[in-house]
């Protein structure tokens, strides 16, 4: 039996990303999915991380033979023959493989290619769990989806890596947006953190775009405007922890120009650990738990957004 | 208001019609997220943009806390056009390039008048008189140092293209508190010609 298909464009996406590894973003990828995938709604969990990956881990799935990596080098030329069920109605997955060196990042021509496939897909949502790293393969997953997720830890390593990977993310939207090709080179050209244009934010790159053409400058203030990236705040262990989130979104419209939406924080949960070892997710093997309450909420402020969206 | 800098509104990030509560909301929060031990900065802004931005939030906060001189600068404020600026995003440096100007106690234009036209050596002048170091310009506008050396130099042919030197150019004039679109007028109108300018142009192409 079909089940109906809630939006007729395609499903909706959403990349989870941080910039840098180890700050929960896989672990939260999963439990979204589950969470979501509970709620009713058909998931389709892509590992989009070649060299770590283990979101299969996560969701109790055993490594599989057929991965993402497949489609990546050319091999596959479908994803619908790369899924793979889970252990939770509603939610199937596109692992990836772990440890194959040969397999590197897909090139910009491949990376259209499974954007596109994605559109295809079908499902209600899709949930992008990007690898560490500004990759342009990171970044674009996170520049075209539909939500678009910053996970960052409360230490300095973390936050430092998310305000890297999130300038890199609006400078290549504005890349794709631009439409006059000096003023694509003029972004490329920021786009090097390094530059000794003195272009440091978005704000600095407007009047060089504007001198060159006042109609690009009113798309570069549109495509900022329009990108409303989101903030979760994982490991949280006091209150000041909980309020970076808040201080994160106020710099972030200060110093990048972005409104980055405060979506949730996650406590330090040492259960955490104890789901992962019996190789359940932990929003369903405990649901009662610290950590599950945050993700449930979480998932149910997502859910809301995207049905308004 | 001077047009190009931001309101206490926008230093808080409250709206005009912001409740006292709002105001109060928005100043802690502010307050917190700037000060020197906030995890929120970590890698975007230096100790002295910090210092900059305190100031600027415990300034907007002193006036919006007061009902009487919230209304008196509102009055002021009405009517007052909103600038282009991306959002009104306000970026450290933007706020932080006239102190450099304040730095030396002297904001007052030493004769700018008499110093038309702006070129490399006018600029180097009006640069010197205030006592500021190219090494304090490169370092406040991020403007590589061998650019703003170019650019004293009217080495145009070592410049890159004329959007990034117009770019350049307006940070230096607003890093020492010069007017400007003078002086961005001006310089422009000097590069194009020296481009005209046959002797230049034939040593240029060798």
């Amino acid at each position: 039996m079909k089940e109906r298909r809630r939006y007729p464009r395609g499903p909706r996406t959403i990349a989870l990303a941080g910039g840098k590894g180890g700050v929960g973003k896989t672990f939260i990828s999963a439990n979204l999915a589950v969470a979501i995938a509970e709620a009713g709604f058909r998931v389709i969990a892509i590992d989009t991380d070649l060299e770590g990956a283990n979101l299969h881990t996560w969701l109790g799935v055993r490594e599989s033979s057929n991965t993402l990596a497949d489609f990546v080098s050319g091999r596959e030329d479908s994803l619908e023959s790369l899924l793979v069920g889970t252990d939770f109605e509603n939610l199937r997955l596109i692992p990836a493989t772990q440890g194959h060196l040969t397999h590197a990042q897909p090139g910009s021509e491949r990376r259209q290619k499974l954007l596109k496939a994605v559109q295809n897909l079908d499902c209600d949502l899709v949930i992008l769990d990007c690898g560490a790293g500004t990759h342009a393969s990171n970044v674009d997953y996170f520049s075209v989806s539909d939500v678009a997720i910053l996970i960052i830890r409360p230490e300095p390593t973390s936050v430092e890596n998310a305000y890297n990977f999130l300038r890199s993310a609006i400078f290549r939207k504005m890349e794709l947006a631009m439409l006059k090709p000096e003023v694509q080179a003029c972004v490329r050209e920021a786009m090097d953190q390094r530059n000794d244009l003195g272009v440091r934010t978005p704000a600095n790159l407007h009047p060089l775009v504007r001198s060159i053409d006042p109609q690009e400058a009113r798309r570069f203030n549109k495509v900022l405007r329009d990108f409303s990236p989101q903030i979760i705040i994982n490991e949280v262990l006091t209150a000041e922890d909980v309020r970076l989130g808040f201080s994160i979104s106020e710099v972030c419209k200060r110093f990048f120009g972005v409104d980055a939406d405060y979506l949730g924080y996650i406590s330090n949960d040492e259960k955490i650990r104890q789901a992962l070892r019996k190789g359940a997710p932990i929003v369903a093997s405990m649901p009662e738990a610290d950590a599950s309450i945050y993700l449930n909420r979480v998932a149910r402020k997502l859910l809301k957004q995207i049905e308004w969206r | 208001m001077i047009p190009g800098t931001s309101s206490h509104y926008e230093i808080l990030g409250v709206s005009p019609d912001a409740t006292d509560e709002d105001i109060s909301r928005a100043y802690h929060l502010a307050l917190e997220t700037y000060s020197e031990s906030s995890l929120a900065v970590y890698s975007l802004y230096d100790d002295d943009e910090l210092l900059t931005l305190r100031n600027k939030i415990e300034e907007a906060y002193r006036v919006l806390s007061s009902h009487q001189e919230r209304s008196t600068y509102d009055s002021q404020y009405e009517g007052v056009s909103q600038d282009e600026s991306p959002l009104n995003a306000v970026t450290a440096i933007e706020k932080l390039q006239p102190e450099v100007a304040r730095e030396t106690g002297e904001l007052t234009p030493l004769g700018v008048e008499d110093e038309l036209p702006f070129n490399g050596a006018g600029l180097r002048r009006a640069r010197l008189e205030r006592g500021i170091t190219l090494n304090r310009i490169s370092e406040v506008t991020r403007i590589g140092l061998t650019h703003l050396e170019n650019l004293e130099e009217d080495n145009h042919e070592a410049l890159p293209a004329s959007v990034y030197v117009r770019g350049f150019v307006a940070g230096y004039a607003r890093c020492i508190g010069i007017p400007q679109e003078r002086v961005i007028t001006d310089y422009m109108a000097a590069i194009r010609k020296s481009q005209l300018d046959p002797i230049k142009r034939k040593r240029s192409k060798q």
